[in-house]
């Protein structure tokens, strides 16, 4: 059932609007993480209830939905009906307390009669509708719904880790005695035959210590102060031996029923903050977001990492370390803060365009101050092949990160008990011997990996002559095999000190030299490696002949200037040609998979992940290029996915 | 007869299915049989020219679902095979040799008669089965009397072979068997239609495509009279 509720309201968040207002006013400006979807938008490319025709939508949401499909076999992907409208925008927001966590699902909903049907669809009884102040709200375990005429939320809300922790530790003393008994195992079970003298009850375990909490009667928190809340103290109550083996039951049971009291005091004392306008507190006073949702994608979120790792650490590093290192667990948690991540997604009809653009802390900022670095050498696409599978390319600005980090680590270590200030003694010692200009400078920072596709690659191998009397003698052959072919390459900076380092991986037997081709010969070297350098290029790779000559591709052979343009801007580049990858795939495996290629290969004509840095934003987009629209980007994706659940026999049963 | 299918070119053959993608190797039987039963032999299996495909799978943990022998088990197998022929005795100047660089391995001895060759064979089958967890069932290849030597071959794996994905089947495609019989005296006749007599005359050579073999569309059966 509550996965059913759950799903409901996944459905509620993807369609859900008002035109009358813009309900980014509810949302805080300090939530954690805060999402919009543009259902307009969405809308006009994908008609909600006409996606009841796609038949893995129609099994997913029968199978979600199984009860609301019964009592509307037809329509009840129909939204409308449950008084929600498909115009604007739906918000959903974390917010986060010491004490508490809480987030809510922000929608359009004007109709009270039909609010009164979503209310008995979600909670199961209209009549539970309860009336406070100048809103309604209804309630059924962890789905919680607030209503004020206009618009609705979905809210739920949890004690938060730490201020579990805090009564934990309290209720600790009073049943265990010894605080120093935290990480200490539970007592072991009682021998066989002695079951009888042990006092263990569990019922009284979960109901005695929790009655004397006098929750109703505890001071109630004020919305605009709710983390002034302190719970009532009820620990005194609890009278139980430390060697009782059900101790420890009985505090675990106290703990969670503590904690859902005060949650339950919480959420009472707070309905109404959901539907509040928060005016200049809101999450349409932050700028940035504003700015970076300017173009209308069709969803975005912004999530404000540094908290959700303070809040993460806070909790775990206490439960499992308890304490220790607060130092370097203080810097990690300086590392991250301030650091901001937003993220959109936009449908167009040709392509699926997502990004990620990530706001530094000042912490971070000190590793990348000194990376000047923005683009990869475009000197490498000469040697790449149009008809390639994929390639993924990397501009490093290796003094710029190696600085960055030097700072880093000198700053980090010392916090380190024992040996942090050891190390960074060694740092010393080996800026002392290491001429670190030198290492910076051996090699550019650029480098390409590609899979040139599948290539005929000459194999060396041994076969048999047999002379009058059939006697064998071995002999060698070459034939020539399709694998695919890999090619990486290097810029190289410093050639001299490069040939230097060769030659000593040959004087160590790790290389073998023929003319100007090295080829990797360690032991039991499972691919064969050969390397050249060509044109202030470090070449790798596994087909001998194209390492030791590289294929300079004529330019109506080579990747077209998109590519020229994503090195020239970006550091980071991965790009795979679905297409081609199909098409070597297709012939390969079961049926199933062939078919499922033959999908991708329809759908896709290439991926490409491309990301950069500049200033205190770091951005990476992945965008998908489609090869055929039919519709839109979006249905198209969805028509996608259809197909492939059927290829893979989950269209089997057309029942419920 | 049914019965008597996993022998030791059985064995080799499946075992090789966990090397799927193995689509190139051979194995070479050789017998030099004296005229008083006596002899040597040597049994080869050579995958040089899918050695880039099986660099590849060594480096996975399974393919097909199947896992792949970490190359420390099937050096240890080898290993107890060796050692078992040698603690026999029957089987003398026992030699087995590993090159894991072109993935050649071959078994060699000399032999006082025809059944010790049988039982070294089966001693073999047994040992290179636990490679695949089985327990194969033993009888004999060869047999030697009156001047006549024969090759025996009554195995069926239609059935086992059927019971394989199309991607498996695939291994078998371009796989070879070639068996070679030589001899101090000159071979009078022979039943096997494929088999090749040398110029020598002293010397039998049959290849088959071992997916023929296993379909039942050509045999190693082959009666060799010297006599």
């Amino acid at each position: 059932m509550k996965l059913k509720l759950l799903s409901l309201i996944a459905l509620l968040f993807s369609v859900t609007m008002s035109r009358a207002q813009d309900l980014i006013n509810l949302v805080p400006k300090d939530a954690a993480f805060a999402a919009v979807l543009d259902l307009n938008q969405i809308n006009t490319k994908l008609k909600f209830e006409e996606l009841i025709n796609i038949r893995c939508i129609e099994k997913m949401s029968k199978t979600m939905l199984k009860d609301i499909v019964k009592a509307d076999s037809v329509n009840y992907l129909n939204l409308n009906k449950y008084g929600i409208q498909v115009n604007s925008k739906a918000y959903f927001y974390f917010k986060s307390s010491d004490k508490m966590y809480y987030g809510a699902l922000l929608i359009a909903l004007n109709d009270e009669a039909k609010f009164a049907k979503l209310v008995k669809l979600l909670i199961g009884d209209e009549q539970n509708i309860a009336t406070k102040e100048n809103y309604k709200y209804a309630a059924k375990k962890d789905i919680k719904i607030v209503w004020n005429n206009k618009s609705a939320a979905f809210w739920s809300a949890i004690i938060s880790p730490a201020q579990k922790d805090s009564l934990q530790v309290t209720l600790r003393v009073k049943f265990i005695g010894d605080e120093k008994n935290y990480l200490t195992p539970p007592p072991p079970p009682p021998a066989f035959g002695t079951l009888d003298s042990i006092k263990y009850d569990a019922n009284e375990t979960v109901v005695e210590p929790v009655e004397p909490v006098q929750v109703e009667t505890s001071p109630i928190p004020s919305e605009t102060n709710n983390d002034s809340y302190v719970a009532p103290d009820s620990t005194n109550n609890y009278n139980y031996s430390p060697n009782d083996y059900s101790a420890y039951d009985q505090m675990y049971a106290a703990v969670d029923s503590l904690c859902d009291s005060i949650k339950n005091v919480w959420c009472t004392s707070n309905t109404g903050i959901f539907l509040k306008d928060k005016g200049v507190n809101s999450l349409a006073s932050n700028k940035e977001f504003a700015d970076y949702i300017k173009n209308s994608p069709d969803g975005a979120f912004v999530l404000d990492y540094g908290m959700f790792t303070k809040l993460y650490m806070n909790s775990i590093w206490k439960s499992t370390l308890g304490g220790a290192m607060t130092d370097p667990y203080k810097f990690i948690q300086d590392i991250y803060g301030g650091l901001t991540m937003y993220a959109k997604a936009e449908f167009k009809k040709d392509d699926i365009g997502i990004s990620f653009d990530v706001k530094y802390g000042s912490k971070l900022n000190e590793i990348y101050k000194e990376v000047k670095k923005k683009k990869i050498s475009t000197n490498f696409l000469k040697y790449m092949d149009k008809d390639l599978m994929g390639y993924y390319a990397v501009g490093i600005d290796i003094a710029g990160y190696s600085k960055g980090i030097g700072h880093f680590l000198r700053e980090l270590l010392p916090s380190i008990p024992q040996y942090g200030d050891v190390a960074v003694s060694a740092m010393d010692v080996i800026d002392i011997f290491i001429d670190e200009q030198a290492i910076y400078k051996l090699f550019t920072g650029d480098m390409v990996l590609a899979v040139n596709g599948v290539k005929p690659i000459e194999v060396v191998h041994t076969s048999y002559n047999y002379d009058d009397n059939y006697n064998r003698t071995e002999k060698t052959d070459t034939t020539t095999q399709m694998q695919p072919e890999i090619q990486f390459m290097m810029g190289v900076g410093n050639i001299t000190d490069v040939n230097k380092i060769l030659k000593l991986l040959i004087n160590l037997k790790v290389l073998r030299q023929e003319g100007n081709l090295y080829c990797v010969e360690y032991n039991n070297n499972p691919l064969p490696v050969y390397i050249s350098i060509h044109d202030g290029i470090l070449f790798i790779g596994n087909n001998k002949a194209n390492i030791a000559n590289p294929v300079v591709y004529p330019k109506d052979k080579q990747l077209d200037d998109e590519h020229m343009k994503l090195f020239s801007k970006n550091t980071f580049v991965a790009y795979a040609s679905m297409n081609n990858i199909a098409k070597y795939f297709v012939k390969e495996g079961s049926d199933k998979t062939q078919r499922s290629f033959m999908e991708v290969a329809g759908m896709f004509t290439n991926i490409k992940i491309y990301s950069g840095h500049k200033g205190d934003h770091g951005s990476t987009n992945f965008v998908m290029k489609l090869t055929n629209t039919e519709d839109n980007s979006m249905l198209d994706l969805i028509k996608f996915f259809n197909a492939l659940y059927i290829i893979n026999g989950n269209d089997q049963d057309r029942g419920i | 007869m049914k019965k008597h299918l996993h022998k030791l070119n059985a064995l080799i053959i499946i075992t090789l299915v966990a090397f799927t993608c193995v689509s190139c190797f051979e194995i070479v039987e050789e017998i030099n049989l004296n005229d008083d039963g006596s002899g040597s032999f040597c049994f080869t299996i050579n995958m040089s020219q899918s050695k880039l495909n099986i660099n590849s799978m060594l480096l996975l943990d399974s393919v097909n679902g199947r896992p792949v022998p970490k190359k420390e088990n099937l050096k240890a197998e080898l290993g107890k095979v060796e050692a078992k022929l040698k603690e026999d005795g029957r089987i003398t100047n026992v030699i087995v040799k590993e090159n894991w660089e072109a993935y050649i391995f071959s078994i060699s001895g000399n032999f006082n008669n025809i059944e010790t060759l049988n039982k070294a064979i089966n001693n073999i089958s047994v040992g290179l089965g636990k490679l695949k967890g089985g327990s194969p069932q033993v009888a004999d290849n060869f047999s030697y009397h009156d001047g006549i030597f024969t090759r025996l071959y009554n195995y069926n794996l239609v059935k086992d072979y059927n019971s394989l994905t199309e991607k498996d089947k695939v291994v078998f495609n371009n796989a070879k068997y070639t068996a070679i019989y030589r001899f101090n005296l000159p071979v009078k006749s022979f039943s096997n239609v494929d088999a090749l007599k040398s110029k020598s005359g002293k010397a039998l050579m049959l290849k088959l495509n071992i997916k023929d073999m296993i379909t039942n569309h050509k045999t190693l059966a082959n009666t060799i009279n010297l006599k």
